[in-house]
Formats: C-alpha cells, structure tokens, sequence
C-alpha cells in the first residue's frame, strides 16, 4: 500500500536543467498550469452570453467577483480599488488549485510549502515596497504605535519587527499546512478502508464527511489567504 | 446631435450627483456590513490562525537567533532573546488575530475597529 505522503511527491514530466538548476517541468506545474487555464475558461466562458439576468454559470462568475470586490473595498477601502485585480487573481489561483485539488488523482500544489512560501514572501516584499513608497521612513511607525511609552520601545519595537516578518511565514505555514494535513488525513482513512476489509465500511463514512469538510478548509483556506493580503495592504496603504 | 449638447451639461452634473449619493450610500452600507459578514463565517478560519500564529512566532525569532548568532559568533546568547522575543511576537499575532475577528491584525491597537472607516472617509 503507497504511504500517504506519496502523494505529495513531485514527479518531473518534461526534465529540463539549465545552467545546474533543476527547471523540470513536475506534476506541481502541471497543476498550476490547469489551474490557471481552468480559472481563465470559467471567468471567459462563462461571462461571454454576458446577460442582464444571468445564468448558472454567469451567476458563479459574479458571485466570485463580488465577493472578492466587497472584501477589498471592507478591508481596504476605495484606495484598494487599484489592487483588486491582483487580489481577485490571487483567490482564483489559491481557490480553484485547492478545489482540483480534491479530484481524485489530481496534484494539490498548494500542499508544497515551496509554493505557498513563494506567494506570501511576493505578497511580504511587494507590501513592504508599496508601504515604503507611499509613505517614505514615516512606515517604520508601524514598528512603534504612537502613544506607546519610550521606556518601551527597546522591547516593543524587536517584537513588532518580528511579528512582522512572522507574516510570509504564519500565512504560507497556514494554507500549506490545512492542505497537507488534510489531504493525509484522507489516505490514511482510505487505507484503514482497504485493511479493514468489510469494517471499513465506518473510515469508509467518515471519509465522506472528511471530502465535504476538506471541501470547507479549501474554500476558507483561499478566502483566509486573500482576507490576510487584503489586510496587509490596508496596514500598508494607511499606517494606523 | 447639437440637442444633446444643449441638453446633456445640466444632466450630466445631476447625474453625477446622483452618482456620488449612491456612492456614499453604498460604501455607507457596506460600511455597517462589514462586522457582519466578519463574525459569521471565517469564525472557523480565525480559530485556526491563532495556534499557527504562535508556532510561526517562536519558529521564525528562533530562526532569526540562531542566523544571528551564527553570524556574530555570540552563540548562545542571541538564540535565547531571540526565542523569548519570537514567542512575545507569536503571542501578540495571535491575540490581534483573536480579539477582533480577524480585522484586529497589524499593527492596529485595540479597540480602533473604524479603522477601515477613516481611510473611506477620507475620499
């Protein structure tokens, strides 16, 4: 029986290495590559009738749309206007990699610590450089609230430099780590089906119950990354 | 076509009038939503960010001790600050991420929930 990690393992479909480094093209990007074309047919196919009253597939489109857009103008406001398109962009790409995810068969990239890393430290840099344009040396504020005592502030100011760059890190850890834990808790409930042989009708329940909520932490894991974005680029645009 | 022009200048500041009401009655309303919509649903996704936010704390002030000590050869010394100061920082996100829902995280103190609300009004 394969071990429940194994599904976790990368497996290079095109092997391409240049200059020493390993660029194969792997199971990963494969999936990412499906994702992002799944996404692009979604929002294409289904907005092209691009009726008044709209449709199954259109009302999907414009749900997600309008969910997104509320988010960004809550947490950011009108100035938040301009960072929708990379917001609604990021939600699709998370949502729909851990929502294919769920088929059986299919690779769940964002279960790779590599690529979560990779988008939480793009989102640390760039709203770091966003905040250092907007506001000069007035964003180092962040680190010390006004108000705070001075006798505090060679112990506030580490900590808050920390719990700063703790950000890339608690939010990639997050979704990595739902989406691991929960993809192994599935094979592990789908070998107790096969080793118990005619018991393991009971895994073989709780293994519904388990799809459905892995279904629950895909869209909320999604939902919470982009909510945290939205949130750092808020602290960014208007320094409390 | 020279009707239009005669006619559209006065609707169109009406109509642009109109326009910024709305606007401000929407953002207005989206305003009063907002805590709403917080409350109910990521209540799941908040209670999980806590205990992630401690590890994170600790893992990365440990982290950054351990390099730093590598680095200016000072071994034990900074790993240990370091460790406490992460753990301080781990805590801090946690509670910022528990005490309001979600919309307390950064570097916003307390209670400042209309925060969001300053930069809208601002427009």
């Amino acid at each position: 029986m394969a071990s429940p990690v194994e599904q976790f393992k990368l497996k290079p479909l095109l092997p391409l290495e240049v200059g020493g480094l390993d660029l194969s093209y792997t199971t990963s990007a494969l999936w990412m590559t499906i994702t992002v074309i799944g996404v692009t047919a979604f929002l294409t196919l289904s907005m092209r009738g691009g009726r008044l009253v709209p449709g199954r597939w259109q009302s999907m489109a414009e749900m997600a749309y309008e969910f997104v857009a509320n988010m960004v103008r809550e947490n950011i406001g009108n100035e938040g206007r301009q960072y929708f398109p990379f917001v609604f962009t990021l939600f699709l790409f998370i949502l729909f990699g851990n929502l294919m995810g769920m088929i059986p068969y299919a690779y769940t990239f964002t279960s790779q610590i590599i690529v979560t890393f990779a988008m939480a430290f793009a989102i640390f840099v760039g709203v770091t450089i966003l905040g250092l344009v907007r506001h000069g040396f007035h964003f180092f504020t962040l680190f010390f609230p006004s108000g705070t005592p001075i006798a505090l502030a060679p112990v506030l100011i580490p900590i808050e430099v920390i719990s700063y760059f703790v950000r890339p890190v608690s939010l990639s850890v997050r979704l990595f780590a739902n989406m691991m834990a929960g993809h192994t808790m599935m094979k592990v409930f789908g070998g107790f089906v096969i080793a118990l042989g005619i018991f393991g009708v009971a895994p073989m329940v709780l293994i519904v119950a388990l799809t459905g909520f892995e279904i629950l932490v895909a869209v909320l894991q999604a939902y919470v990354f982009t909510m945290l974005t939205c949130m750092y680029l808020n602290d960014a645009i208007h320094l409390h | 076509m020279a009707k239009d022009d005669q006619t559209s200048p006065p609707s169109l500041d009406d109509l642009d009038a109109r326009l910024r009401a709305a606007r401000d009655g929407a953002e207005r309303k989206s305003g009063k939503r907002a805590p709403e919509s917080a409350s109910s649903s990521p209540l799941v996704g908040m209670a999980m960010r806590a205990g992630v936010e401690l590890v994170a704390g600790v893992g990365v002030g440990t982290a950054a001790g351990y390099g730093l000590d590598k680095w200016l050869d000072t071994s034990p010394w900074l790993l240990i600050v370091f460790f406490l100061l992460g753990a301080a920082a781990g805590m801090l996100n946690a509670y910022r991420a528990v005490s309001g829902l979600g919309m307390a995280l950064g570097y916003r103190r307390g209670a400042d929930e209309n925060a969001p609300d300053k930069g809208r009004g601002g427009e």
